[in-house]
Parts: structure tokens; C-alpha cells; sequence
């Protein structure tokens, strides 16, 4: 199958099954299915929040998409995913402490 | 961090690149990616092969395609929901721009009553404490 442009969509799907991962992807993506599983414990130690139920179930649907996408060899477009989703989160550190009155 | 130096303008533009950055990535790249899920997926040669790490069907690529949809509905809802702080905040530093002319008089002792009584509902050492912070916050914005 030939790939016109690495940047391209295309290359994600290009070759498919993609059994073997970079180290670093790996490690990535079981990081965050252990982060996940960590978050689940985490909202239900801590004080219930507003938005309890939509973490809660965000979380399962975040290691239901995970697993399956790790056991189905759709690692690559599930880096994508992690990477969007992700994205904002370096910004979290800074906002907590900078902005906290706002949210709550 | 930045707002115990009172660097409230510095504040703003953190929330202001976050949410921008949430609607480009969380929004925008999340209905990318589905977008390329539903049109190149068909490029994988098709069949159950576990033996070979080959998992595609039609059934598949729907189940991951409704799957990142709902995922999609909550970041949409927990997104408006951060539009709402940041109009709330806006609306908030409006008032407050036109109340601290008269700051003195005004709004303290607007929230004095309303302290006591949490403190007496509170009644005890934790209940001041909260009002202390509480206060804090409050002359703050």
C-alpha cells in the first residue's frame, strides 16, 4: 500500500495490523490506562463533585476505548486520541493554583 | 501560583489559552479524528484475523466510531460548562470593576451578614476558618 504524504490521514491506517509498538508509545498508551483506572479510584475517595457521574462514566469509556483499541492494533489513531485529549491537561497544573476562585 | 502575585491579567490569558486550546484539540481535533476514522478506515484490509492482530469489521469501526462520539458529548458538555465560568467570571469582574470605586462602604459589609450566619450554622473553629478563606476569596475577585 503506498503513502502518498506521512502527514497525511492515510498513514495511520497504512500497513494495519500494527502488532509491534515503539517503546514509547507502549509505554504511553499502558500509562494511560493505568492513569484511568487511578482516576476512577480517585473520584470516588475523594468528596463527590458536580459532575460525578460524567467523570465516572468519562473514565469508563476512556478504558473501555483503551483497551479495545490496545487489543485491536488501533494504537495509532488512539495516540492521536491521547494526544488531543491531553493536550489541555499540561495547561491544569498552572490553572489550579493560578485561577482556583473561578472555578469553584 | 500566579494570583498570589496578583498577576490577574497573567491569570485571564492562562484561561483564555486553555480554553482555546481545549476547543481546538478537545473539540475540534475529537470530530477530526472521527471524521478520518469513518472515511480511511476502509483502506485496512477486512477480516478477523486475532491470530494476526487483524480486527476489522464493519461493526468495529462503528462501536469505536459511537464510542469516541459519546467521549465527544462529554468534553462538548464539560466545555460549555467552562464557558459558563468564564462568562460568570466576566460578568463577575464587570461588577467588581464598578463597585470598588466605593469599596469601603459597599460590598464588605454586604457579605459581613451573610458570614455570621454561616458561622453559626457552622458553629465551631472549622466554620471561621472557611469564612477566613471564604472572605479572602471574595475581596480577592
Amino acid at each position: 500500500m503506498r503513502i502518498p504524504n506521512p502527514l497525511s490521514p492515510e498513514t495511520l491506517w497504512a500497513g494495519y495490523p500494527h502488532t509491534l509498538l515503539p517503546a514509547l508509545t507502549k509505554f504511553y498508551y499502558l500509562a494511560q490506562l493505568g492513569w484511568w483506572f487511578h482516576q476512577l479510584y480517585v473520584i470516588h475517595s475523594e468528596k463527590p463533585r458536580k459532575d460525578h457521574w460524567q467523570m465516572f462514566s468519562h473514565h469508563i469509556l476512556s478504558i473501555t476505548l483503551i483497551i479495545s483499541s490496545y487489543y485491536m492494533n488501533y494504537t495509532r489513531i488512539g495516540t492521536v486520541v491521547h494526544v488531543f485529549m491531553d493536550f489541555c491537561d499540561i495547561l491544569l497544573p498552572v490553572r489550579p493554583t493560578t485561577c482556583v476562585v473561578w472555578i469553584y | 501560583m500566579f494570583r498570589y502575585l496578583s498577576l490577574t491579567t497573567l491569570c485571564d490569558a492562562t484561561f483564555v489559552v486553555f480554553l482555546v486550546s481545549w476547543l481546538v484539540t478537545r473539540q475540534i481535533g475529537l470530530v477530526f479524528v472521527i471524521q478520518t476514522i469513518y472515511r480511511y478506515s476502509h483502506m485496512i484490509p477486512k477480516g478477523w484475523n486475532p491470530e494476526e492482530g487483524q480486527f476489522y469489521t464493519e461493526r468495529t469501526i462503528h462501536i469505536f466510531l459511537v464510542d469516541l462520539s459519546l467521549l465527544l458529548c462529554l468534553t462538548t458538555v464539560w466545555f460549555y460548562m467552562a464557558c459558563m465560568v468564564a462568562v460568570r467570571v466576566l460578568r463577575g469582574l464587570g461588577a467588581e470593576d464598578s463597585r470598588s470605586d466605593d469599596e469601603d462602604e459597599g460590598s464588605p459589609l454586604e457579605d459581613v451578614p451573610e458570614i455570621h450566619t454561616s458561622q453559626m450554622a457552622d458553629g465551631g473553629g472549622k466554620g471561621t476558618k472557611d469564612v477566613v478563606s471564604d472572605g479572602g476569596l471574595k475581596k480577592r475577585r
